[in-house]
């Protein structure tokens, strides 16, 4: 506990004859030559302060608002000075303002009063903890920007004075706000101290590309008033409008939220680098798309996790939010974040920024879990009390509730449970029946394009295929199939309700429905009759496939997609990707012949055991692609045929076969790049484009990383780095920097073998899928040996533990 | 077959939604209303629908005019009725007619359109200016040269050019309305004469010596005169 040091005692104060009034004080600073800068930091101290002080006075306190405005106006007078708080002192203390001159005295390193009672001093001070520069920005950003300082110089002990420091500078700010029956930021904003996002965004929607992404107003969007809701909250993509927009598990779970009545979900997307400036110089907070309320105000913020590659746009989120980007800088006055989506199965690179992760399916575990947030809230229990109940929850994992101890080599020895109620393991969310949830009929149409622009209807979830270097193809385990009919309502009430006139099927494998004829035997007239043309993406590309593309596309033979993955048989066998050569040139055959004139090949480069043979394989593919066009259409037309090859580099990701496996190495990757280009290069007709390098590194090390990478997030944020997805944003010196900075080494993560008996950074996490099952598909793939599909016979991944799954040996049963 | 024009406003948040996005709008706005619209024949059907005049991002209006073609038996107090329930706040449909179907389309027609400028309350050196006098001095000019820029040429660069727009600029006067200076302008528009009110904008502030960024001014446009 600091001492205070008192220059006048009691009956000093009791004899002082008056104060300095507002116009006094500016004259002292004039005189006293104070730096503009510190002025406008005084004048927004005292703002606070004195309107904290006046409503505590509504309340029954009897604070001497003459002596806040006093002492908070001239606080820094001497803030050049050594000692500035001894000079300041001083020049109060000549011209008897004793009260003023104890208050400047003491305003460095005062702790505020535990005893219940409230002084002067405290305000003045609070007012100096909630003001950065001369912008108010609340007390959790302003102890993140302290704690930072200290993090910087790294002195333990320094760090923990201070963190002690905040807990008390947060316990007093609560009881203010128990006495005054709201937030200091609610207060704030009524005082106009805050400034509403609204007065301003007017003249910067003028100033931004595209400025409809941020109006709001959207055709199906939803508008609650946010005072009138229990719960407020935000659901954040982490990359732009367009992008975000077109996502559609934003869209189931804004739906499902907004049903609540007590709740009110709003969107949050990453603003684009002209918004973004503009709210950092005028100094405006992210809001949301909806009410435009600051999202700092929100009770939860819910991130979805598509790619790592969005990781440093979540903390540029928080951070234009005036959120700290730590969760244990995060104590009270803050949304509680949290994030699902398919990269939550491994949370471990983000386990020090998010609070609460929600793994698995999102549409049952979501409503739970905000409606007990709604409770809790309801009775005033704090972060930590909540988060003890939400981990019982199936599905949702308390990162701070564990950790994990490593081994000198840096691998993970164990990891250790911190709360003893936590559970051992994590289970997935599963929802078992695809047709009770809730599939949006009445999507948000956007105003602006976005990327797709489509009504999206999803037929089911899961995927048989066991492709072993997929991801989706093991988490979202088993097949669950929504029903014909119901997929055919949902088709027809959505393009009811948008007007789009494109309509597409969501799944993993289009035709692997088991319904697929029938329900494109229906919908495909009904598109015709109104208008709308219908898209199915990859399709196997069979005769039934063929007839309807013909339909479907009548005028629009522009490309067809291949996805053979791999060059030769053997890797194919490999990865498990069932698919032969006689597949492929057949399609290709009939694809040219139906009139295609531009056929896409897809493939992935750096597989497990890839030879210089695969990507020969590749290029031999590709060639003969040219070679059958020539044949079938000698003397007309070949002319404009074209053949796309893209390589993409390939990414171990968590439970997958392959999540032991090392990725290839930068210049593997930039070594076969070349090798195909040379090879490619001769063929006419083809055209070769490959995946960056840099950012397939940096994605191998997030997808399989640990909890340290938290620091280096941080880091390569602080260097600038955002929008890594995009090209023209990628920084990849400030990601270098960030891991030169905080000794970690990329490489440890991304091109390193795990033996299976390591302890993976994700292994808390239960994703139903056995590892014995992984293990066994990958010793598969080391001898080229290929699982079938399940739907032939059950393959035993595990996932019938623990739920019915219908499609293993699919086949067999339909045929008896 | 019948031919029917929309009267429309648009304010509020939605003047920030463009010209092509107002247009994939009503495409769908007519589908959800169960409009079905003609289209053209062709490899890439559109709907034939048109708006009689653009409107710039960021302008408001209180007279929007879209037009469109179809066989559907419908009356026209039908389809304001079905439009007026499913816009998005901020677009107000306000009536719909009844065109003849032959002759030209009403973009076509477009012969002038006039406009408010909105000034803010407040701005350096606005206070001094004597916003009467300033427009009949304005006016006065026998010409009002401005740069303007081309549209973009082959290799996509554009260049500056001078153009006198006092020959296209009908009607200038500026008074004071809510606290705020509000210019009222008629000027040439369509295909044969065109004048934006971002050229008029551009000239009377350096004619007055005022640097009012643009942001700090709204447009909104108050009227379509159509050749007779």
């Amino acid at each position: 506990m600091f001492e205070e040091i008192n220059v006048y005692d009691e009956n000093q104060i009791k004899l002082q004859k008056s104060h300095p009034t507002r116009s006094e004080c500016l004259k002292l600073l004039e005189d006293y030559k104070t730096p503009e800068h510190v002025k406008r930091h005084c004048f927004s101290v005292t703002a606070v302060a004195y309107a904290v002080g006046r409503e505590l006075n509504k309340n029954g306190w009897n604070l001497n608002l003459e002596v806040i405005e006093g002492a908070g106006l001239i606080h820094d007078i001497a803030r050049v000075d050594d000692k500035h708080w001894e000079v300041g002192a001083r020049i109060a203390g000549e011209l008897g303002y004793y009260h003023e001159a104890n208050i400047i005295m003491n305003h460095m390193f005062h702790d505020f009063s535990t005893d219940g009672g409230i002084t002067e001093l405290d305000l003045v001070c609070l007012g100096d903890r909630v003001v950065k520069e001369d912008r108010f920005v609340g007390l959790p950003a302003r102890m993140e920007y302290i704690k930072n300082k200290a993090r910087a110089f790294g002195n333990a002990e320094n760090l923990k004075r201070i963190e002690e420091k905040a807990r008390d500078a947060f316990a007093f700010a609560q009881k203010i706000e128990s006495i005054i029956g709201m937030s200091i930021r609610q207060l704030m904003k009524r005082e106009g101290i805050v400034k509403n996002v609204t007065e301003k965004l007017d003249s910067m929607l003028k100033k931004v590309e595209k400025p409809a992404r941020y109006t709001g107003g959207e055709l199906n969007s939803v508008v609650k008033n946010p005072a009138e809701a229990e719960l407020h909250m935000g659901f954040a993509f982490p990359d732009t409008y367009e992008i975000g927009m077109s996502y559609m598990g934003m869209q189931i779970l804004y739906n499902l939220l907004n049903k609540e009545e007590n709740i009110y979900c709003e969107r949050i997307f990453s603003p684009n680098s002209d918004m973004e400036k503009l709210l950092r110089e005028e100094e405006v907070e992210l809001f949301t798309i909806e009410t435009k309320t600051p999202i700092s105000e929100l009770d939860i913020i819910g991130f979805t996790l598509q790619y790592e590659m969005s990781y440093t746009n979540i903390l540029n989120i928080l951070d234009l939010g005036n959120i700290p980007l730590r969760s244990e800088d995060r104590e009270t006055d803050c949304p509680l974040i949290v994030a699902g989506g398919p990269c939550a199965y491994n949370p471990e690179p983000l386990a020090d920024i998010i609070d609460v992760f929600q793994i698995g399916d999102g549409e049952e575990l979501m409503i739970e879990f905000a409606q007990m947030y709604a409770d809790a809230k309801r009775e005033g229990i704090t972060k930590r009390e909540f988060l003890e109940r939400a981990c019982k929850l199936k599905g949702i994992y308390v990162p701070s509730f564990y950790k994990p101890v490593y081994n000198e080599d840096g691998t993970i020895r164990e990891i250790i449970k911190l709360y003893e109620g936590a559970p051992d393991r994590v289970e997935r969310a599963l929802v078992e029946d695809l047709n009770k949830a809730e599939f949006p009929t009445k999507p948000i149409v956007p105003f602006v394009e976005t990327v797709h622009d489509r009504s999206v209807v999803e037929t089911f979830r899961g995927c048989t295929r066991g492709c072993r270097f997929c991801q989706a193809g093991m988490i979202y385990r088993p097949v669950r199939e929504r029903s014909k009919e119901e997929i055919i309502r949902i088709c027809k009430e959505q393009l009811a309700n948008t007007g789009h006139d494109e309509l597409t099927l969501l799944s993993l494998s289009t035709s692997d429905y088991s319904q697929f004829e029938p329900l494109v035997g229906v919908l495909m007239p009904y598109c015709k009759n109104h208008n709308v043309s219908l898209s199915l993406p990859s399709l196997r590309l069979d005769n039934f496939s063929f007839k309807v593309l013909q339909e479907i596309q009548e005028y629009r033979k522009s490309g067809l997609t291949f996805a053979p993955e791999a060059g030769t048989q053997r890797l194919r066998d490999v990865i498990n990707k069932n698919i032969t050569e006689k597949d492929i040139f057949d399609a290709v055959e009939q694809a040219i012949e139906l009139g295609w004139t531009h056929i896409k090949l897809y493939f992935m480069i750096g597989h497990p055991y890839e030879t210089y043979e695969d990507l020969d394989g590749i290029a031999d593919i590709a060639s003969r692609v040219i070679a059958i066009n020539k044949r079938l259409r000698a003397g007309g037309g070949a002319g404009r045929f074209s053949v796309t090859v893209s390589a993409s580099n390939f990414v171990p990701k968590p439970f997958t076969p392959f999540q032991w496996a090392p990725q290839d190495t930068a210049e593997s990757f930039v070594e076969k790049h070349n090798y195909l280009s040379s090879k490619l290069k001769p063929v006419k007709g083809v055209i070769f484009n490959y995946h960056d390098t840099e950012t397939s590194g940096l994605e191998a090390v997030f997808a399989r990383g640990d909890r340290r990478l938290g620091e280096v997030l941080i880091s390569a944020f602080h260097n600038g780095c955002k929008f890594d997805s995009w090209t023209e944003h990628f920084n990849f010196e400030g990601w270098k920097k960030a891991f030169e900075e905080t000794g970690i080494d990329p490489l440890f993560y991304s091109c390193r073998e795990r033996s299976y008996d390591e302890v993976l950074p994700w292994s808390l996490i239960d994703g139903y899928i056995s590892e014995e099952f992984l293990k066994s598909e990958n010793e598969k793939a080391k001898k080229a040996i290929t699982t079938p599909d399940c739907r032939h016979y059950c393959v035993g991944c595990g996932m019938n533990r623990h739920t019915t799954c219908t499609m293993g040996g699919y086949y067999g049963k339909i045929r008896d | 077959m019948a031919r029917f024009v929309i009267d429309y406003k648009k304010y509020g948040y939605i003047k920030y939604t463009s010209h092509l996005d107002m247009l994939r709008l009503f495409k769908r706005a007519f589908k959800r209303a169960g409009i079905e619209l003609e289209y053209s024949n062709g490899f890439n059907p559109h709907p034939k629908m048109g708006f009689a005049l653009p409107l710039s991002l960021g302008y408001e209006s209180l007279c929007e005019m879209v037009e469109f073609e179809t066989e559907q038996k419908i009356t026209k107090e039908e389809v304001a009725e079905r439009l007026k329930k499913i816009m998005p706040e901020g677009l107000e449909i306000t009536g719909c007619r009844i065109l003849p179907t032959e002759g030209k389309s009403l973009a076509a027609l477009v012969d002038k359109a006039s406009y408010e400028i909105i000034l803010p309350s407040d701005f350096e050196g606005m206070a001094e200016c004597d916003f009467a006098g300033l427009s009949e001095n304005f006016m006065r000019q026998n010409e009002i040269i401005v740069m303007k820029l081309s549209k973009k040429d082959k290799r996509g660069r554009r260049t500056e050019k001078p153009l006198d727009i006092r020959r296209m600029l009908h009607s200038f006067e500026i008074s004071s309305k809510g606290g705020h200076q509000v210019i009222s302008m008629t000027a040439d528009c369509g295909s044969n004469s065109n004048l934006s009110p971002e050229l008029v904008i551009q000239a009377f502030l350096k004619f007055a010596k005022l640097e009012i960024p643009r942001h700090e001014i709204d447009v909104k446009r108050i009227g379509i005169e159509f050749v007779k």
